[in-house]
């Protein structure tokens, strides 16, 4: 019977409304304490996880959202570690004017920079998920940009005819 | 996410849904034992095999943002996932990696707790790695990485 159960899950807890007062009591007390124990390290390594699960579930999802652009993603991470954005190019090695032509989205990022922004985050946000990030606003232009398109064609010979 | 054929050993891909009170009425009793259209809870989960929808587990949460909390009320395994002839291995851990992942999202750290039965105080813990709160169980930071990268992994095909 007992592995069966195991198995259910999470039965309704069956306490009296006092006793689950009192065990509410006792986990609010105890978190807090946790809390109050967390170094700021703890607090920004889970704040950075919390970016990277959030790139991953719009990234599951087969759709552009401009909200999460590359530019959006950098502008969220300088903000996270509390840096000025002259800080953060510095510490990736990337000139200042370049780094804001990222955070604007007048330009995309190259591999080397996607790279150091994951060495940069101790390895939470790899640049394989970046790249992913990237690439969708890719795909999306691609599919998008019909203007582009017809001129790219207008410049090819011999197509294949099938 | 992935669970595991016990016959055949294949995965079979997963996503986690959230449903709205009004598709609980279509929840199969033969299924699902606990009501859930009376489980007092903030949000609603549903594991779902990807290629038909078919429902695995179901998971209430209650989202206690005062405390950086998320309660899990009731998570409960499909009757045909029970047992010695259960179809599919995985199921609660994924639902439950899935409420750390929220907590994460939501700024609460990855916090999750719950109330067990105390014959399974142990299997919560020995499984899950969540450890004591007085009467809750309850984990957050690497040990509820640690259950988002074993239960929610999604690089291998």
């Amino acid at each position: 019977m007992a592995s069966t159960k195991k198995e259910i899950g999470v039965a309704p807890h069956g306490l009296s409304a006092a006793a689950k007062a009192k065990a509410d009591e006792v986990i609010k007390i105890r978190r807090f304490k946790r809390l109050s124990e967390m170094d700021q390290s703890k607090r920004l390594y889970a704040t950075l996880l919390a970016l990277k699960y959030r790139i991953e579930d719009y990234l599951a999802h087969d759709i552009y959202d401009q909200s999460y652009s590359f530019g959006e993603f950098l502008k969220e991470y300088t903000s996270i570690l509390n840096l000025k954005r002259k800080e953060l190019a510095q510490d990736l090695h990337i000139h200042e004017t370049k780094f804001s032509r990222l955070v604007t989205n007048r330009e995309d990022p190259n591999l080397e920079i996607l790279l150091r922004i994951e060495a940069h985050s101790g390895d939470i946000l790899q640049a394989t998920l970046l790249y992913q990030l990237l690439s969708r606003k890719v795909m999306a232009h691609l599919k998008a940009d019909t203007k582009m398109k017809k001129q790219q064609r207008k410049l090819v010979k011999n197509k294949v005819v099938v | 996410m992935w669970v595991v054929d016990k016959v055949s050993g294949h995965r079979v891909k997963t996503r986690v849904v959230e449903v709205m009170p009004i598709q609980l009425k279509r929840l199969s009793k033969s299924d699902f034992r606990f009501d859930w259209l009376k489980v007092d809870c903030d949000e609603i989960y549903q594991l779902v095999i990807s290629a038909d929808g078919y429902i695995l587990g179901m998971m209430a949460l209650k989202v206690i943002a005062e405390e950086l909390r998320i309660e899990i009320c009731l998570l409960e395994v499909s009757a045909s996932n029970v047992g010695k002839g259960k179809e599919f291995e995985n199921i609660a851990g994924i639902l439950l990696a899935h409420a750390c992942k929220l907590s994460f999202k939501y700024g609460f750290f990855g916090f999750i707790s719950l109330i067990p039965k105390t014959a399974l105080v142990s299997h919560y813990k020995k499984k899950y790695g969540f450890v004591s709160y007085g009467t809750h169980l309850g984990m957050d930071l690497e040990r509820s990485e640690k259950l988002i990268n074993k239960y929610l992994a999604k690089d291998k095909s």
